[in-house]
């Protein structure tokens, strides 16, 4: 049906760049995940084929559905991150400032709060992890023209 | 940052000083005609024009005496000051020391800066100081565009200040549609959009708890890193709740403290109050402190008092403060954690345990020997009022060797998890004891690619299998202490994790294997996700044993889960999320949701949740655009299962640029057999009130979404 494995390198950099405004989890997921590939991530902008910057990410946690007793039911969380792609010395960006938002729901547990705390941490690495995923992703196909 | 994090609602950004004028004595005149005795006087008539640095003067007449160096203008005056203009028939004016004098004027100050309005206004008498200040005597003053007055300031002296944009009124009367409805004896207003002292638009509403309600919000701008809102508010059957918002940020710390203070209640008899603390500290070595407090005067607080949801549905309040580290390999913390548990009174439930104190230590090392390696320790100690108390400690360090390649990756992990328990003897059953479980899991996928074309649209999608098995062997649990720990949701993400409880107190046996399939399309050229699809399910070599309540399991395969979200078109977005039981043929939980958000102010959410035995409700929410400047907004979250209004709200939204009016009618269940229903008006005046806090922020958490009026670009 026509899908063939993955045969590639994965983003089409050689040489990234990584930033971010403030601490960033998506950033350290985008390393972990670049580690093992072919892609070197440098420290020096201008040696960079292309600079990847998260501008912001912020998480949010809201109430998605309530109980018939007006307790909380379900929350939503919501990580947004904002990033950029650009090539040193080009105005123009690769990836325009472009923003991903990756949502989870957690059901509320009134009598294990720390559990639920716990779990929506996992919840969040997972978030983190899925945005770096989408980056990548989106990087490979803008930069390898697919 | 979290959003309940610190945020503030205005820019906190320093902004560059105005460049500084200097009105040296290079002066431009220009006129049709010009005359006059040299070192004298200069009489220019027809379209004079006489310009120095930052300001001009434009008139039919300009007589220049040198030796005053004083101008009087004559005949369609205009002076011009920092951008700020004023027009009269008569001008005197003295260009060494910039003041004067100017009879009947019209003013008008242009927008500035983002300032939403341009403000204008006419007065008896202008009085014109240096430092481009400046005094207007019998004024009135309004951002209504000409000819409109919808609203206007009616004040006796009113000091324009241009360099540090702020006007101050001195004994003024605000008049509405013709109507007086305020009066004040000293009233501050910014002339651009920075941050400023001031009165918030007032909120007058209603409930059924709390009667009429009026609350008069003032902003304190103390400083540039700090600021403070303090907002009366009376309540026609209880008294006044004084409530206060103080926030602050320093390069180091920052932080909120929250206090409301309602003395005598008149229908509980009580003083009733809240307060709450966020604080986080930088520490030095990569240390960091965070508080996070809150307290209520008894468990009925917020849902007397309170129009918001997320006030009212809150069951524990924390008290936690968390004292941490991190460096590249570990995370370490010290935390103190109790909670205030509110009671519904119609559904009690048991408060959790206090953690006094727990530490944590995490460590990953990654790319070490060619694996990764994982530390995850802690040691608790769990009070409790009425149930058993004691201590937890643990110890589970992992390694994985993960295998990547651009087609795939299969990942072995060991682990072992190892935890001891100490317990007073008790009557419930409890024991301590130690358990140590080996935990063993593969976690592989493949990826696959394809080119794809639907209607002339080029995508790329991908397939991407994913198996992942664990095992876990038994072993009996069921008399070791619960402390912290819960089953965590079924889920998708879920099928991947290596516990089915949270918490630490609960590993569960597992022998089995979970297959999914993940398929995207991604659109060529942006590499924009258009479509994800997933199916996922278990299956069960043997019965689940460990339960924390309840016989095992035994099935054989789990519910099957599927995860749909798309962006069928630019504009339109849905999810669905479906967990059917196969076994009886029917579906556990599922949840669809779809947007339609066209543009900024027009948007309409549609949901419908069911979860078995517990959930089944719609919610629907828009923010639409009716007529010219008036905006609808509606929410209804009814619940089918139980035939009720969970929340409720409808209003509206007029803006005639220079003013807005909202009205909002909110109803919400906040506790069995309990509703909140209020009503809430607020008129604001564009450029001398500035936007309150409520209903704002109901409309914000009702409709996904949602925009001012005033955001909205038109």
């Amino acid at each position: 049906c026509g899908f063939q494995l993955r045969g590639e390198e994965r983003i089409g950099i050689s040489r990234l760049h990584l930033s971010s405004v403030g601490a960033s989890q998506v950033a350290v997921e985008l390393r972990r995940s670049l580690a093992t590939g072919s892609t070197q991530i440098v420290t020096d902008p201008a040696k960079a084929e292309a600079s990847l910057r998260i501008i912001t990410e912020t998480r949010d946690k809201t109430i998605f559905t309530l109980t018939g007793a007006g307790r909380v039911y379900e929350y939503e969380l919501r990580l947004t991150t904002s990033y950029q792609l650009t090539e040193p010395g080009k105005e123009e960006p690769l990836i325009a400032p472009s923003e991903i938002v990756v949502r989870r729901l957690i059901t509320y547990s009134e009598t294990a709060p720390l559990a639920k705390e716990a779990e929506e941490q996992l919840l969040f690495k997972d978030m983190y992890a899925e945005s770096a995923g989408l980056i990548l992703r989106r990087i490979a196909v803008v930069k390898r023209g697919l | 940052q979290d959003s309940d994090g610190l945020r503030l609602r205005l820019d906190r950004q320093l902004r560059p000083p105005p460049p500084r004028l200097e009105r040296d004595a290079i002066r431009f005149l220009e006129a049709d005609e010009i005359g006059g005795e040299r070192d004298k006087t200069i009489t220019a008539t027809g379209n004079v024009s006489l310009r120095q640095r930052g300001a001009s003067i434009r008139a039919d007449r300009v007589d220049y005496n040198e030796v005053t160096d004083t101008a009087v203008a004559i005949g369609r005056v205009r002076l011009e000051r920092e951008g700020d203009a004023v027009v009269g028939p008569k001008l005197m004016y003295h260009l060494g020391t910039d003041t004067g004098e100017m009879d009947a004027p019209l003013f008008e100050i242009p927008k500035k800066l983002d300032r939403r309005a341009a403000g204008r206004g006419s007065a008896s008498r202008a009085m014109l100081e240096g430092e481009d200040i400046s005094r207007l005597f019998d004024a009135e003053y309004t951002t209504c565009p000409v000819p409109r007055d919808d609203w206007f300031l009616r004040v006796h002296e009113l000091e324009i200040d241009s360099k540090r944009n702020i006007g101050t009124a001195y004994n003024s009367t605000v008049y509405f549609l013709g109507v007086p409805i305020l009066y004040s004896p000293w009233l501050s207003f910014p002339l651009d959009n920075a941050r400023k002292s001031g009165f918030l638009a007032p909120i007058i509403g209603s409930s059924g708890q709390s009667g009429f309600e009026l609350a008069m919000p003032y902003y304190w701008n103390i400083a540039e890193n700090m600021d403070a809102t303090i907002t009366p508010k009376l309540f026609s059957k209880r008294g006044l709740q004084i409530g206060s918002e103080f926030r602050y940020l320093w390069p180091t710390f920052s932080g909120q403290l929250d206090a409301e203070f309602l003395p005598k209640d008149r229908i509980t008899d009580s003083d009733r109050y809240f307060f709450g603390v966020r604080h986080v500290q930088s520490l030095p070595f990569n240390t960091t402190l965070a508080i996070s407090a809150q307290r209520v005067s008894d468990d009925d607080y917020f849902r007397d008092l309170s129009t918001r949801i997320a006030a009212t549905s809150q069951t524990n309040l924390p008290r936690d403060a968390i004292l941490s580290y991190s460096d590249d390999i570990w995370a370490l913390s010290a935390r103190a954690l109790a909670y205030q548990t509110l009671q519904d009174p119609l559904a009690p439930v048991v408060a959790p345990y206090k953690i006094l104190p727990q530490l944590l230590a995490s460590g990953l090392k990654q790319n070490f020997l060619g694996a990764d390696w994982q530390f995850v320790g802690e040691l608790s100690n769990f009070r409790h009022p009425e149930l058993v108390n004691g201590q937890r400690f643990i110890a589970y360090p992992s390694v994985q060797v993960p295998f990547r390649r651009s087609y795939g990756y299969v990942t072995p992990k060991v682990g072992y998890h190892f935890t001891q328990y100490n317990v007073k003897e008790n009557a419930g059953g409890v024991e301590e004891g130690t358990r140590g479980l080996p935990i063993t899991s593969v976690d592989a996928g493949l990826f696959f690619d394809r080119p794809w074309e639907f209607r002339g649209e080029r995508f790329q999608q991908t397939l991407e299998p994913r198996l992942y098995y664990l095992y876990v062997p038994y072993k009996d649990q069921s008399k070791l202490p619960n402390f912290t720990t819960a089953e965590t949701d079924f889920n998708f993400g879920q099928m991947f994790y290596e516990n089915r409880f949270i918490g630490g107190d609960r590993i569960g046996d597992a022998n089995q294997i979970t297959a999914a399939v993940t398929t995207r399309l991604v659109e060529s050229g942006t590499g924009l996700e258009r479509l994800r699809a997933s199916l996922g399910q278990v299956y069960y070599f043997e019965p689940q044993r460990v339960t924390l309540e309840g016989p095992p399991r035994d099935e054989q395969r789990s519910d099957v889960i599927g995860v749909v979200s798309s962006q069928i078109t630019p504009t339109i977005t849905s999810d669905l999320v479906l967990q059917y039981s196969p076994s009886r043929s029917d579906a556990a939980k599922g949840a669809l949701g779809v947007r339609y958000f066209p543009e900024p102010g027009r948007v309409l959410n549609a949901a419908y949740r069911y979860a078995r035995n517990d959930i089944e409700q719609i919610d629907v929410s828009t923010q639409w655009p009716l007529w010219r400047g008036l905006t609808g907004v509606a929410r209804v979250n009814w619940s089918i299962k139980d035939k009720k209004l969970l929340e409720g709200l409808v209003g509206f939204e007029y803006n005639a640029d220079c003013w807005q009016l909202r009205a909002v009618a909110h109803r919400f269940i906040t506790a069995t057999q309990q509703v909140s229903t209020s009503f809430q008006i607020q008129l604001e005046l564009t450029g001398l009130s500035r936007i309150g806090i409520n209903p704002l922020e109901t409309l914000r958490q009702n409709i996904s979404g949602y925009r001012r009026s005033d955001e909205i670009a038109r």
